[in-house]
């Protein structure tokens, strides 16, 4: 799962950077190709609660990203490129840097 | 006073009766939207937007800023007076972020396509820090004057050659959603209008030898030509006129034409003239406006007493070659409008549109002719041909076409074109609309059987075009003998004396451009010193200043000045580059000065020996002069 979250994050990060920096507002089609990949990992990390964390932080992170899961459908169905923005690079993408950080953080460790 | 009061007031300020239009649209203008009101994740207040069935935001929910800081510093360095686009004003944080992260003082126009959006903006955000700090035009739909016409003149007179590398635009996240057509139509507007400021730089570049070549070369024709408004005094404007371009489709109906002789004003272009010949129709007129038209296109038995309307700058070999009457109108040339305005200020204009067809098209929609129907017209690759047979040669070949633009077309569904035939066709849609809102009663017929389709024309064939409206017997010729040149005996003399003045001219332009090179140098001496000697500076500008409006002065100029295109394009884009120090700049400015004064005074030479060779008009004296140049001599 380390890797798919790694290349999800990679992803959604070079629509996101595409948005701000260049101006390449049209984030609809590409994140609609990126749909099952987002919903594994969400499954996933609903399924349960795999790094011990506090669990009423755990069950409040579940339901913010369920919201953040909500807004992408939304922007979907309404082709909102602000909130599909928003929900991808303030919402998604800081569920997926906790992972990437972490990994990055143990190989760090293991150099 | 209140948010939305404070504005108007500025808003006034730099607009006057802007306010009032705003009230007035206020009361009449009927709802298309609603907006929502949210609070952010931050406690920010955002909006998102209903528009019949779909609703958007306008701004983030969890992050409102970020997405415009990034905006700004994508834009990277602004330069001062720049001219920044921005559509949509739902989100403020564009242009806050603009205004305040920029200390240069910009040109920034915003078009917000809802007056809703644009009171709600109106009511929560105080813009007049901002407008102190910058230029700031707002251009909404639906007020009053800001019609898209009106939107484009606007963006054509700031986007220029030398402002385009400096220009930004954004269009505001989602306006291209909820506002699609608007979004388009902005885009199209600034591509268009960047289009044409490339191509007619590069036209510009092309032609700019020559076209001084030709100028030079063709000005004694003035002499004895006619000026393109004295038409309107002898054709009857109750006859139709017809443009004959020399499209592919033009070999299908040219035979039609013989119908219409003596019962319309026929403008062939130079192109259409040997076929049209080869089927034994003389035209009434040809127009030619390329500066490097080859004479053999016109070279044929017949061709050159056909009367001409012609650009000054149109091949002189082809001038030369023309023996019949010589129509001309006004370029924007000084030394043109010196002999044109001579007798009297009538000089006449035509539109060019960029082709020769289309500035045919100008002139009979000018002289007042109620209809005209274009033939041959066909703006695109009719049979993936350029032209018709018989024009460049007796059978033209096929080209590639597969990789052109497919417009929509006259009687096929798409024929190919290419960018600048497109933008003839935008030209001419655009144009017959304004003069038809000019002239409810004006009309224009495409009788063009194939090519592109073209805007708020009626399709029809040729014969139909001609039972319909070709209906008075007229003898065009006869109309034109009863013209006199634009210049009487008097004005005549003056104007060779004037032509003949040119060398003079020249030399003198060419001493001036001397010494505001001297100038520059001088001034480039003193900021290279250590300490600058501010007095000094200050009196060798003024020197400068006055030199440079003597060289600008001189009738000239303008002609050297249209040869150094790239020169003056970099001088123009100077006045939005501005160093840190006085000194610094002072030496960037004498150094461009230097440059661009000793190329002029370099062309002010060659002109000076070409018009003594070429252009000065030696002519045989009268009677009358030889017999006082006799007793003067005596």
């Amino acid at each position: 799962m380390e890797e798919k979250i790694k290349s999800l994050f990679q992803s959604v990060n070079l629509i996101a950077m595409d948005y701000l920096f260049r101006q390449k507002q049209n984030n609809i089609k590409p994140i609609q190709e990126l749909i099952p990949q987002i919903q594994e990992f969400v499954l996933w990390f609903l399924e349960e609660n795999r790094f011990g964390i506090e669990e009423e932080l755990y069950r409040d992170m579940q339901n913010y990203l369920l919201q953040v899961l909500e807004d992408i459908s939304t922007a979907m169905s309404q082709e909102d490129r602000v909130l599909l923005h928003d929900a991808i690079a303030y919402g998604l993408i800081d569920y997926l840097k906790l992972f990437v950080e972490l990994q990055e953080a143990e190989t760090d460790d293991n150099l | 006073m209140t948010i939305y009061e404070e504005n108007l007031k500025a808003l006034s300020a730099d607009y006057p009766q802007m306010d009032r239009l705003i009230e007035e649209a206020k009361e009449n203008l009927e709802p298309e939207l609603e907006i929502i009101e949210e609070t952010s994740y931050d406690g920010e207040t955002i909006i998102k937007v209903q528009k019949e069935d779909r609703i958007c935001y306008l701004n983030g929910k969890r992050n409102t800023k970020e997405p415009a800081e990034k905006w700004i510093e994508s834009l990277g360095t602004l330069e001062t007076n720049a001219p920044v686009f921005l559509m949509g004003l739902g989100n403020p944080s564009y242009l806050k972020e603009l205004v305040e992260q920029t200390e240069k003082r910009l040109m920034i126009i915003v078009y917000e396509p809802s007056f809703q959006i644009f009171q709600y903006f109106l009511e929560h955000i105080p813009i007049h820090r901002w407008m102190e700090k910058h230029l700031i035009v707002f251009w909404v739909k639906g007020l009053k004057g800001m019609e898209d016409a009106v939107m484009k003149n606007l963006i054509g007179r700031i986007l220029r050659f030398e402002t385009i590398p400096f220009s930004r635009r954004l269009i505001s996240p989602n306006y291209d959603i909820l506002f699609p057509e608007e979004a388009l139509a902005f885009i199209k507007m600034m591509r268009d209008v960047t289009n044409n400021e490339l191509t007619q730089y590069n036209t510009q570049m092309l032609f700019s030898t020559v076209a001084v070549q030709n100028l030079l070369d063709n000005i004694k024709y003035l002499c004895d030509g006619y000026k393109t408004v004295q038409l309107a005094q002898v054709i009857p404007d109750d006859i139709p006129g017809i443009v004959v371009a020399a499209g592919p489709s033009l070999n299908k109906n040219i035979k039609e034409l013989k119908k219409a002789k003596g019962k319309a004003f026929i403008i062939a272009v130079d192109t259409a003239i040997k076929p049209l010949l080869a089927e034994g129709i003389i035209p009434d007129m040809f127009a030619m406006v390329d500066g490097r038209k080859p004479v053999m296109l016109v070279k044929k038995e017949g061709a050159k007493e056909i009367p001409l309307v012609a650009t000054i700058t149109s091949s002189s070999e082809v001038m030369n070659y023309h023996t019949g009457m010589k129509f001309f109108y006004n370029e924007g040339s000084v030394i043109m409008d010196r002999i044109l305005m001579k007798q009297d200020f009538h000089y006449g204009t035509v539109d060019t549109g960029g082709s020769v067809a289309t500035s045919a098209f100008s002139l009979l929609y000018k002289i007042g002719l109620p209809c005209v129907i274009l033939v041959g017209q066909d703006l695109a690759y009719t049979g993936n041909k350029s032209h018709a047979d018989g024009t460049f040669n007796d059978v033209m070949k096929e080209e590639d076409t597969k990789n052109y633009i497919m417009v929509e077309g006259n009687i096929e569904k798409e024929v190919p074109t290419i960018a600048n035939l497109k933008m003839y066709l935008d030209w001419y849609g655009n144009y017959i609309e304004s003069a038809q809102k000019a002239d409810k009663n004006f009309r224009v017929i495409n009788a063009t059987e194939g090519g592109a389709k073209i805007r708020n024309t009626e399709v029809m064939t040729l014969h139909d075009a001609i039972e319909q409206e070709c209906k008075r017997e007229v003898n065009i010729q006869e109309c034109l003998q009863k013209l006199s040149p634009m210049l009487n005996e008097e004005s005549r003399k003056w104007a060779v004396e004037y032509i003949n003045s040119f060398p003079d001219k020249f030399l003198a332009l060419e001493k001036e451009a001397k010494r505001a090179k001297r100038l520059y140098q001088k001034l480039a001496t003193i900021c290279n010193k250590k300490n600058i000697d501010v007095k000094e500076y200050k009196s060798v500008l003024k020197k400068i200043e006055k030199s440079v409006k003597k060289v600008e002065g001189n009738d000239m100029y303008q002609l050297v000045n249209d040869t150094m295109v790239n020169a003056r394009y970099i001088l123009l884009r100077e006045q939005f580059h501005y160093e840190n120090t006085v000194q610094k700049e002072g030496k960037e400015l004498a150094r461009k000065g230097i440059l661009y004064m000793e190329n002029a005074a370099k062309m002010a030479a060659l002109f000076g020996e070409y018009t003594r060779e070429y252009t000065c008009i030696k002519e045989t004296p009268t009677e009358e002069e030889n017999i006082n140049l006799e007793e003067t001599t005596c």
